[in-house]
């Protein structure tokens, strides 16, 4: 009973949250200790879902994945939980970026183990997002990731960290607040109509021309304010650069990498899921701030002055890429934003833990106090160019794939969209090698003997570099397993 | 054995990046020219014992081809690891491997003592396995592999010196230059696929050849058919090649190693471009407006390229502007619809170019780093070998009867004077663009010759003792003054009463101007013009002969020095006006004041910002807090009121 299929499923959200809540108990023992053991879980849960990921792999719709049980049956609230396609590349890079994040945190001052408690908790909030299939379930999922995220910006993060947390904070909520209410309209508009009252995100989407279509009109926006946020997409992006650059560096590697895609995940799964005709209605505004967010983000980051405002401006470019291949309406467009958000997750992690070395060493994150750090440092040194060239979409990276798939898909709907997009391609060269070129070359009066990275500190990006590598020579590993999930609403183009 | 071709430089690359210092100079040396050995081995061994026997498919043309599985697919979009080796990317890989052994047994002894031996010579290895997808690939998609992996290895390679800024700068703006171009070839790239169902070179040249030849005119251009895929293939082109607009990177480059320089950025990487209007030609055949284009853009460049040429002081930087002023000749022939007269320059070009790199190199290498023309002079007495094997390179550059760029640039001046794709009188005037272009040529070239080799040794030469290079460096400048002096014999004129070799061996693949319409050529028309473009290259050397070893020495005028300000232009009308819409107008002006501000609060944890800003430190988050409960009661209250 364990161990079938579907509780495996509750593991994945379990097991870091039982490790959060022991660490609670361990809270006066050693930092090291507490370190070591929530490592130890972190990896477990990553080891879980790789097993997991096999099964599904193999298997494209495996039913007895899902987790289906009465939570609140007098609401019409069920526990339910499953994985897909969909999901499947977003928890395997939760579950992969945490240990790693954990592991580049070894700068992080603090006695008590509650940071890597949060971390942990962070983790189970997350991967509850991405398998809920019930409305409230994954409000409550969605609601969950904020807390730890505040409580770590807040406790641990930068100079100006009050500041950027409430803003977060109230960005996040002013979303989930809309959000809750469309859930609550949705649930409403659909009892009403057949009277019979749930959250089952597979019900309302069956069902949901039965809706009025002017609730649903405004059930739309409201999911559509929560995830544009979250994305975030412009012109709701500007708590991104400040909380980012404010948290904890390890922190705004998740919050990069694994936080960012609950935004367009829950675009693909229910904005199109459930309004695919409200969407479609709305595609060419949606296209219009996708182009904005790339170019928006890819010039605003070439101004910036510090490396993690710069890769915060940087995701919300790259995301912008996401949603213009989403909003195509297109296999090629949503497979593409699909492997994007995974391809996106390795490397803006990755990005930002190599950053994270660079503060450890310097307590600086400014582009100006760096500089020729290639001498001194050639294996950090290397380790960037290749993650910035990823980054950058060269051919046979992961970058490469999603960029050009999503612009294959608005080529076909709209060129001129893709025309515009291809700008954010040329600016991201530019920003990220100005970047590469401000602190790892020249002969800046800054250049400073450092120590090189350590295995610790290896060990946490090399294998986000060379997934880079694997994603980008071979991505058909990755986008076959996502097709068949794919909700056929969300594709109006050929889909063989 | 293409893909061995392709797998025994990359193998090299990455023993060399795992093992790095460990292996020591002379196992590096070893190691990085075997796998290029191995390459050359396996292209010489398929071109003359798998290409040539092989008979003519349904099209007629012979292939060999190797398919090593999906990159990827998605719905009816599909790219391949495929790999073909046909007339075409045979030449280029015969001339990549070659000149790139001979380049790369040149860098064992001028990269000598530099602490980065292995990474200079991993990236160099990196290089020719990029170079070689981009050649031999089958489909757009793994050209644009190679096309940015090339781009990729440019980079580092400039870089090599990385704690000089200035080869820091410049290998920054080489991509970012090259991107722009790539930006344009993934557009053509989108639209190609979307009209043709295909990105496979063989089916995107099956499906044009049933198109329409449009309409000559402006019209076109946005239409989004041939004509907009054919320019925006020209925006990669004039990326890669270092074309107007895009050109100003490759003077730049040549911060990076002197071998380097030849190998890339005269002889190989640059000429890509020429490949992918000579492995398009079909598509450029039907829009006549982008190949007016093209051959405008080719005339220009080369003209503006050899004027800058004259001004430069280092002998570095005048080789770059004659390399850019060479590609502009090969466009030219391109957008002339001489595609086969392209190819055969950029091979010649391969030769001599590479030869008067590397005699640069083996110069500045016995001058310690010296690399102005005006501290040299009067070397010929103390580097025979180098100055030898210069000298045919000089000739052959020059167009000198009988060496190998007379003929390539003959039949490029030949073509694009009887060309029948472009207006009668835009025909006559490129090629008269052209004729003074070759006068330039000999010119400079000529100039470069006698700073360097001829008159009293100056300052430079004085101070040091030269000694001439060792023979692991002069062999390959032998090897290359020979493929200079002989090389055009790929490419005998018909009014000699030979065969083209390379023009025949070409067709169908690349179509021969003749196919369209061509006015017949006579060959009385043909001996005319070589005669015109003989006389003008001797006068263009004997001018040069006369004018340059005079003292005092010739001063340029300004704007020639000054490179005609292009790169002070795009500062002033480009870079900065989009740093300041960048930093003020989008981020501290759209995001921070605008965005931040009418949310209600400004952004106070912008870093260093907060004194400027209004300090708004008491009730900001409640007023967040305030509008977000209204509006979530707000809309609330709809759904539980306004139903009924």
């Amino acid at each position: 009973m364990l161990l079938d299929a579907g509780s495996l499923l509750v593991w994945l959200v379990a097991l870091p949250l039982v490790g959060a809540l022991a660490l609670v108990v361990l809270t006066a023992t050693s930092m090291e200790l507490g370190r070591r053991y929530a490592l130890t879980t972190a990896l477990a849960a990553a080891l879980l879902t790789f097993g997991l990921s096999l099964r599904l792999i193999a298997r494209h719709a495996d039913p007895a994945l899902v987790v289906n049980a009465p939570w609140i049956p007098t609401l019409g609230v069920n526990w339910h939980l499953a994985a897909d396609g969909l999901s499947l590349w977003l928890i395997l890079l939760t579950t992969l970026l945490t240990p790693l994040a954990m592991l580049a945190s070894a700068a992080i001052v603090t006695r008590r183990p509650a940071y890597f408690l949060l971390l942990l908790l962070f983790e189970s909030g997350l991967v509850g997002v991405f398998l809920a299939r019930d409305l409230v379930t994954f409000y409550v999922f969605w609601e969950v990731v904020l807390i730890p995220a505040y409580f770590l910006i807040g406790m641990w993060g930068g100079e100006n960290r009050r500041a950027a947390v409430t803003k977060f904070f109230l960005y996040t909520v002013a979303g989930s607040l809309l959000m809750l209410a469309a859930i609550i309209g949705l649930y409403v508009g659909h009892g009403a109509a057949t009277g019979r009252y749930t959250f089952d995100v597979e019900t309302l989407v069956a069902a949901r021309n039965v809706i009025p279509a002017e609730t649903r009109q405004w059930c739309f926006w409201g999911f559509a304010a929560a995830f544009f946020v979250k994305i975030p997409l412009f012109p709701l992006h500007t708590w991104q650069a400040d909380t980012y650059a404010e948290a904890p560096t390890p922190v705004a590697a998740l919050l990069s990498g694994a936080m960012s895609k609950m935004g367009t995940y829950a675009l693909v799964r229910f904005g199109v899921g459930l309004f695919p005709d409200i969407a479609r209605e709305w595609a060419t505004l949606m296209l219009t701030l996708a182009v904005v967010s790339i170019l928006h983000g890819a010039l605003a980051a070439l101004a910036q002055t510090d490396l993690k405002r710069l890769l915060a401006y940087s995701s919300l470019s790259h995301l912008g890429f996401v949603t213009l291949g989403v909003f195509s309406f297109t296999t090629y467009g949503v497979e593409g934003a699909m492997f994007h958000m995974a391809a996106h997750g390795v490397t803006t992690a990755a990005l930002f833990l190599l950053v994270a070395m660079l503060e450890a060493r310097r307590k600086t994150t400014a582009l100006a106090d760096f500089g020729g750090l290639a001498g001194a440092m050639p294996r950090f040194a290397f380790l960037m160019v290749v993650a910035s060239l990823a980054s950058a979409g060269v051919p046979l990276t992961n970058g490469f794939i999603g960029e050009f798939l999503t612009l294959l898909g608005a080529f076909t709907v709209a060129p001129g969209f893709a025309v515009a997009a291809a700008g954010g391609m040329i600016l991201s060269a530019v920003y990220l090698l100005t970047a590469a070129r401000r602190t790892l070359f020249g002969c800046s009066a800054s250049l400073f003997e450092a120590p090189d990275m350590d295995w610790r500190e290896t060990l946490a990006v090399a294998p986000l570099v060379a997934l880079m590598l694997v994603m980008g020579v071979a991505p058909q590993l990755f986008l076959r397993p996502t097709r068949p999930a794919v909700p056929p609403e969300a594709v109006a183009v050929s889909r063989s | 054995m293409l893909t061995l071709m392709i797998v025994a430089p990359l193998v090299g690359a990455l023993i060399l990046t795992l093992a790095g210092r460990r292996l020591g100079e002379r196992l590096t040396g070893v190691i990085a020219c075997l796998s290029v050995a191995v390459a050359a081995g396996c292209a010489f061994v398929a071109f003359f014992s798998r290409l040539l026997p092989a008979a003519p498919d349904a099209e007629g043309v012979r292939r060999v081809t190797e398919r090593l599985g999906t990159w990827f697919s998605v719905g009816s979009f599909s790219a391949d690891f495929g790999l073909v080796l046909d007339p075409l990317s045979g030449v280029m890989a015969l001339f990549i491997t070659g000149v790139g052994l001979l380049i790369h047994v040149f860098a064992t002894g001028y990269m000598h003592g530099d602490a980065g031996y292995a990474r200079f010579f991993a990236a160099l290895n990196l290089f020719v396995a990029a170079m070689l997808t981009l050649v031999l690939a089958d489909n757009l998609l793994l050209l644009f592999v190679g096309w940015e992996g090339v781009g990729v290895c440019s980079y580092l390679l400039i870089g090599h010196y990385f704690t000089r800024d200035e080869a820091a700068d410049a290998a920054r703006k080489a991509f970012v230059y090259n991107r722009i171009g790539d930006a344009g070839l993934v557009l053509a790239t989108l639209a190609l696929f979307t009209q043709a169902g295909s990105v496979s070179f063989a089916a995107i040249a099956r499906w044009a050849a049933q198109q329409p030849v449009e309409a000559l005119g402006w019209a076109a251009v946005g239409a989004g058919g041939l004509t907009t895929v054919g320019l925006l293939l020209l925006l990669g082109v004039a990326g890669k090649s270092a074309q107007i607009p895009l050109f100003v990177w490759l003077p730049d480059a040549m911060a990076g190693p002197t071998p380097v320089s030849a190998l890339i950025h005269a002889a190989t990487m640059v000429t890509a471009g020429v490949y992918l209007l000579v492995r398009l030609n079909v598509v450029f055949l039907r829009a006549p407006t982008a190949l007016m284009v093209v051959a405008v853009v080719g005339a220009a460049t080369a003209l503006m390229a050899a004027t800058i040429a004259l001004g430069q002081d280092d002998i570095k930087k005048v080789l770059a502007y004659s390399t850019v002023s060479q590609l502009g000749l090969m466009v030219m022939a391109c957008g002339a619809g001489a595609f086969t007269a392209g190819l055969f320059h950029v091979t010649t070009h391969a030769f001599f170019k590479a030869l008067l790199f590397l005699g640069a190199g083996s110069v500045i290498h016995a001058l310690h780093e010296e690399q102005h023309l005006r501290r040299m002079g009067g070397l010929r007495q103390f580097m025979p070998v180098t100055y030898w094997t210069m000298t045919a390179g000089w000739l052959a550059i020059a167009g000198f009867p009988l060496f190998a760029g007379f003929f390539s640039k003959d039949e490029i001046l030949l073509e694009t004077f009887t060309s029948a794709v472009l207006p009668g009188g835009l025909a006559k005037a490129l090629w008269a663009v052209g004729l003074l272009t070759s006068f330039l040529t000999a010119l400079y070239m000529t100039r470069l010759m006698a700073l360097t080799f001829h008159g009293e040794p100056r300052e430079a030469v004085a101070h040091v003792q030269p000694h001439e290079s060792p023979p692991v460096m002069t062999a390959p400048l032998v090897a290359l003054a020979l493929l200079s002096v002989l090389g055009g014999a790929l490419g005998l004129p018909e009014a000699f009463g030979q065969h083209p070799w390379m023009r025949e061996f070409l067709t169908p693949l690349v179509a021969a101007p003749s196919e369209f319409a061509r006015e017949a050529a006579s060959h009385a028309l043909e001996l005319a013009l070589m005669g015109v473009s003989t006389v003008v290259a001797l006068a263009g050397l004997a001018a040069g002969w006369l004018f340059f070893t005079r003292r005092p020495l010739w001063e340029a005028p300004r704007v020639w020095q000054a490179k005609y300000w292009v790169d002070e232009a795009y500062e002033a009308a480009i870079a900065r006006p989009l740093r300041l819409l960048a930093e003020r107008g989008l981020w501290l002006g759209l995001d921070v004041s605008i965005l931040d501000g009418l949310v209600g609060g400004v952004g106070r944890s912008l870093a260093g910002l907060g004194a400027t800003l209004r300090d708004m430190q008491s009730g900001y988050a409640r007023g967040y807090v305030v509008m977000i409960f209204i509006a979530a009661l707000l809309i609330l209250s709809y759904f539980v009121f306004g139903q009924g």
